[in-house]
């Protein structure tokens, strides 16, 4: 799996970056420390893992949560996000 | 071709608030017209472009999730906002319309028999909201 820290589609915002997962935009982040991830999509534990690490390295530090739309699992099950 | 709105969602940068959403509106930009009509205009009333375009707000409607801690962050300050479009056959960055913005109002569920509780929030853009072609 390749994770790239992209620039915005929208050259005017530099504060966001675009996260591909090979090659494909599936998210955003921040570009300090204490900033979320944002997932346009479910992931897997292990892509979520994979993309934290990449983009803990690329900001210096952590970030402070992953967002991601919840499944239908999520909301029958109670998960409380 | 034309498509139609599956798989587009929205994303907040700063309070990261995420849902299931069933609609997001598109954003209506609007630029006032100066009146320039004076006593000696024949036949039609003229007008003359304002300066400043406004970008406008839009809403977003999503499926309720009553387990959630999160809620559309109504008491947050601006921040970047992104409506990702569904993604084209070959394209590998999807199109975009994104700028900062803010909540502007926060609707929870209906609770009744026979329909999803669904909330609602309207979005303000506080500068241009800028559409990038997918690629």
């Amino acid at each position: 799996m390749r994770v790239k820290i992209d620039s915005h589609p929208n050259d005017l915002i530099k504060d966001v970056k675009l996260i591909r997962i090979n090659g494909v935009g599936a998210g955003y982040c921040g570009i300090e420390p204490n900033s979320p991830i944002c997932f346009l999509a479910p992931q897997s534990d292990e892509v979520k893992e994979a993309v934290r690490a990449k983009v803990e390295k690329a900001i210096g530090g952590s970030i402070s949560k992953i967002h991601e739309p919840p499944t239908e699992e999520d909301i029958e099950n109670g998960d409380d996000d | 071709m034309a498509q139609t709105g599956n798989g587009a969602t929205i994303t907040f940068a700063t309070s990261g608030f995420t849902a299931n959403y069933q609609r997001i509106s598109g954003t209506t930009i609007t630029r006032e017209s100066l009146e320039t009509t004076h006593l000696g205009t024949t036949d039609y009333m003229t007008f003359q472009p304002a300066d400043l375009a406004d970008g406008g707000d839009f809403s977003c409607e999503f499926f309720w999730n009553q387990s959630a801690s999160t809620f559309p962050p109504i008491t947050g300050a601006a921040e970047t906002i992104t409506v990702t479009y569904p993604m084209k056959s070959g394209e590998s960055t999807a199109a975009t319309v994104s700028a900062s913005g803010f909540l502007v109002s926060s609707k929870a569920g209906d609770l009744e028999n026979g329909s999803l509780m669904s909330g609602e929030f309207s979005i303000r853009w506080s500068d241009q909201p800028v559409y990038t072609a997918g690629s």
